[in-house]
């Protein structure tokens, strides 16, 4: 599609703000979701961290497996903590936190599109909504 | 004036005007932002500076793919 437009701005939402979109549901979700693939013998038990060391809200698990003993916080302002107390269970702890950040961000991205969505749709008349290959929103309208 | 909005999947977020002067996109585009941030509890939405739409030093560019980065 040849490009005319005329002004243009941007904004980089920030990953917490992203975060803050997700509900507890959505944030589990992801997160059984991901781990069913990623490590499908593991079973993630809920645990509430104490309240002096993470904020209301957090939610947080114990993933154990064969030989594999970790826990997981994720704040409600999208700080991923993963821990473990076994040397050779450490070097899965950063890998494992970069992808989850990246599918907690995109989650929240798609929930940023759908009520952008709703919002440009029940504000004003659109004339385009599609998605570009890249998973892009693309919202036409006149203001 | 015809707006076009991108949103990427990992939160950038791009406002285009398509139609009218670039002083009305640099009029018009920050209450809009203004907007849907407020509507999707992004209150704080950092918008940066609205730009007249340049490719090049003096180039009228043509895009092939609605993508934020490539704008």
């Amino acid at each position: 599609m040849p490009c005319n437009a005329i002004a243009t701005a941007r904004a980089t939402v920030p990953n917490e703000a992203l975060f803050r979109l997700l509900d507890p549901d959505t944030l589990a979700r992801v997160v059984t979701t991901f781990l069913a693939t990623r490590m499908p013998q593991a079973t993630l038990t809920p645990y509430a961290f104490p309240t002096a060391l993470y904020p209301p809200g957090t939610l947080s698990w114990f993933i154990d497996a064969p030989d594999l003993h970790l826990d997981l916080a994720i704040t409600p302002d999208g700080r991923i903590t993963v821990g473990t107390t076994r040397d050779h269970n450490r070097p899965l702890l950063e890998p494992l936190k970069g992808q989850l950040l990246q599918l907690l961000v995109r989650a929240g991205a798609i929930k940023l599109q759908q009520q952008a969505a709703a919002f440009v749709g029940a504000a004003f008349i659109l004339t385009k909504n599609a998605r570009s290959d890249d998973g892009s929103l693309i919202l036409e309208f006149e203001i | 004036m015809k707006v076009r909005l991108i949103i990427s999947p990992t939160g950038e977020i791009g406002f285009f005007s398509v139609t009218g002067s670039y002083e009305e996109g640099r009029v018009k585009l920050p209450p809009l932002a203004q907007a849907l941030g407020a509507a999707c509890l992004l209150p704080d939405l950092p918008l940066g500076e609205v730009e007249q739409h340049r490719h090049g030093p003096e180039e009228v560019h043509q895009h092939t793919e609605d993508r934020v980065h490539d704008h």
